[in-house]
């Protein structure tokens, strides 16, 4: 009986494995241990969010409260649920991690939390945060990727399924990051860290150009190559380490939730597939994963997500325009705190009946919260207007007077004063309404 | 061991000796501190000396037979002014108070008429507990004075003064233990530089609205007091980059509201940091 190390088989020696096939190579079993720990993490992390959500008071805030909600194009008909309803589906959530965390009917619960946490980030754009377009991810590859058999083993395709999710944040995070602004600027960092110098022991030293260049390069440098540390036995511990310092360190430094804590509790995927012991509990009772249809079913589904990880990352690169200016290819592709807008909206309003004209600022209609999104998000701004316009019994026309300052540039006029927006479909690409 | 622990303590030693040498950039707490423990304070002194003369001013009206008081209205449209110069600085106690709605209020002139054919009484206290804020304030009366006294109006427009005068100073009075004790580190200057930028925003704004020549070169001279500074007091100038200064400057000299709000708005609150109107709700895009 071999021994299960990092990596090895544990069904064949590695000698009749090199004249197997890639097909058996995808799945030749490793422990599982490293598996199991990402689930936990990842259901814990679910039911954790869940429960801050209602705690934070952000389900009536969020999802109850408002008149509006600056919704998806195409996906206007999402709408939140009526109170209590609302509440019982994030606690069903809670739940669902709490089962995913245990190890229950796995596959089953990732899919209804999969479907579930996307309702609920569908129903409003401006609380698009990527991490939650990162969880959705993971829990749809939990539903698909096979379960850790009685064996507790797993097909090798699950742990590479999984290391290569958490790959794409950093590499595209990374790639994010080459442009001038960040690169040659500083910018948004040496904004953002000018405003922080109330922060301990290191505060004093943020405003200063030379802490921001050094934070934007080590911050380039450390998306760009920490996934091939974290895969480099000799480097992979310290490369964690780094991990952990460079999540606790963005963490401290700005509001950005859950999504430090999810990358330190998920990246320990990269270690050895046994990492976490061979006691590990919750393992699913039933391994379809050795039914070859099921391998083909799962070897095709991986493939598709992998085509989406890749895609819609770089589908900027085809869009017109600059998607730091335009936003044409932000959601969904990881362009992680790259870019500091900061608008002056005004909506101007006229009756073409009468020829009567008159304004509109966001804040008479949203949220403070949603507004904060609208001045940084074009895409917000065109949703903002059909929500005006809507306002109003007779049909009117709302032309948008905006200005923006982008990475601490000196302002520009941003939106096409000219085009009537609630005139445009709200599948409008960004860049044909954004100067 | 001991050289282990050596280190750490040599270690965090230098990190604190780092620490405390500081950046060289300017430090926020320095800049804002003067704001609003020494001008602030000051203007809002000021503003309650003008405020304390409405009562003898409308006392003089009063007694005067020859109708619609303009010398006073020109005294209150002062006060007006000097108010909302001061409209960069309506947090902390002007909001805790509720002070703008008992200062200036866009009024109704049909309640105001109402309440002068009423007996109701109309002295300072009954105004500021039982009246609502359209029938009160500088703008009320502005429309008071607009017609010649009797006893009646005497009485409700010095109501009016009185309270204006009260409250004018006892803002004053808080804002001189308040401003002092805002700003203790780079924490609180950075609320209070966030405070400050938001309120010279909505100033500007406000221009926008229906107001009167006093109310509106208020909020322009108070936007622009509050970031450029006036005379030989500093202001936020030395947190934000020159050219972004030039233009500011340029625009509050054409009188340009809307240019200064959109600057104000986009290129200083960038520059700055910070955000307007901010939800505690997480972000990372």
């Amino acid at each position: 009986m071999p021994t299960a190390t990092a990596e090895t088989t544990l069904a064949r020696p590695a000698a009749a494995l090199a004249k197997a096939g890639w097909t058996a190579r995808l799945w030749r079993p490793v422990p599982s241990s490293s598996t199991t720990a990402f689930r936990i993490a990842f259901g814990l992390l679910a039911a954790f969010s869940s429960a801050r959500l209602i705690w934070k008071g952000w389900v009536g805030e969020f999802y109850l409260a408002p008149t509006d909600h600056l919704t998806y194009p195409r996906f206007e008909w999402v709408r939140p649920l009526p109170g209590a309803l609302m509440y019982a589906h994030v606690i069903v959530l809670g739940l669902l991690g709490l089962a995913i965390a245990a190890g229950w009917k796995t596959r089953s619960c990732a899919v209804i939390f999969a479907a579930g946490f996307g309702y609920l980030e569908l129903i409003d754009a401006a609380l698009y945060l990527n991490h939650y377009w990162f969880v959705t991810l993971a829990a749809v590859l939990l539903a698909i990727v096979p379960q850790p058999s009685r064996e507790r083993t797993v097909p090798v395709i699950t742990v590479w399924a999984l290391r290569i999710q958490v790959a794409v944040v950093y590499v595209f995070a990374g790639l994010a990051k080459l442009n001038t602004d960040w690169l040659v600027h500083a910018q948004p960092l040496r904004i953002w860290l000018a405003a922080r110098t109330d922060r301990p022991l290191v505060g004093p030293w943020l405003d200063e150009p030379l802490a921001a260049f050094a934070m934007s390069w080590a911050g380039a440098a450390f998306d760009l190559t920490i996934v091939a540390w974290l895969l480099w036995p000799r480097t992979r511990r310290y490369a964690y380490l780094a991990v952990i310092g460079f999540h606790v360190a963005t963490a401290a430094l700005f509001q950005i939730g859950l999504f430090p804590w999810v990358m330190i509790a998920l990246t320990p995927i990269f270690f050895s597939p046994s990492w976490a012991g061979r006691g590990e509990a919750g393992h699913a009772l039933r391994d379809r994963s050795a039914v070859p249809i099921a391998r083909k079913m799962t070897t095709a589904a991986l493939s598709v997500l992998l085509l989406v990880n890749l895609g819609l990352p770089l589908r900027h690169l085809v869009a017109p325009g600059d998607v730091a200016v335009n936003d044409d290819g932000y959601y969904l592709a990881w362009r992680v705190m790259v870019t500091e807008r900061v608008a002056a909206v005004r909506f101007e309003i006229t009756d073409p009946v009468s020829g009567a004209s008159w304004s509109v600022r966001p804040e008479d209609v949203l949220a403070d919260w949603q507004v904060s999104q609208v001045t940084s998000r074009p895409d917000l701004i065109l949703a903002t207007a059909h929500i005006v316009a809507a306002r109003y019994d007779d049909p009117v026309e709302v032309r948008a007077d905006v200005w923006v300052s982008i990475n601490g540039h000196p302002r520009q006029r941003w939106i096409d004063p000219t085009i009537d927006l609630a005139a445009l479909p709200r599948t409008t690409p960004t860049h044909e309404y954004v100067l | 061991v001991n050289r282990s622990r050596s280190s750490i303590v040599g270690l965090l030693t230098l990190v604190a000796g780092v620490s405390a040498c500081g950046g060289g950039g300017e430090n926020r707490a320095d800049v804002v501190i003067p704001i609003v423990a020494d001008q602030a304070p000051a203007r809002f002194d000021e503003f309650a000396a003008t405020a304390g003369e409405l009562g003898a001013e409308v006392t003089t009206w009063c007694g005067a037979a020859d109708g619609a008081g303009q010398a006073t209205i020109a005294t209150v449209e002062q006060a007006q002014t000097e108010w909302y110069a001061l409209k960069p600085f309506w947090f902390g106690p002007v909001m805790d108070r509720r002070s703008q709605f008992i200062v200036n209020f866009r009024t109704d002139p049909a309640g105001i008429d109402e309440l002068l054919a009423a007996a109701d009484p109309v002295d300072a206290a009954t105004l500021r507990d039982f009246v609502g804020a359209d029938k009160r304030g500088l703008e009320a009366l502005v429309y008071l004075l607009g017609a010649p006294a009797d006893p009646r109006r005497c009485d409700y427009a010095s109501g009016i003064a009185d309270l204006v005068g009260e409250e004018a100073q006892a803002v004053a009075d808080e804002w001189t233990t308040y401003g002092p004790s805002l700003v203790t580190d780079e924490m609180t200057a950075n609320d209070a530089i966030r405070d400050i930028v938001s309120n010279a925003v909505f100033a500007l704004r406000e221009i926008e609205k229906d107001g009167t020549p006093a109310i509106e070169s208020g909020l322009l001279a108070g936007a622009r007091a509050a970031v450029l500074g006036e005379g030989d007091a500093t202001a936020l100038t030395t947190l934000i980059d020159d050219a972004t200064v030039t233009q500011l400057t340029s625009e509050f000299d054409a009188a340009d509201a809307a240019s200064a709000e959109q600057t104000l708005a986009t290129t200083v609150v960038s520059e700055l940091g910070i955000t307007l109107n901010f939800s505690d709700a997480d972000g990372d895009g």
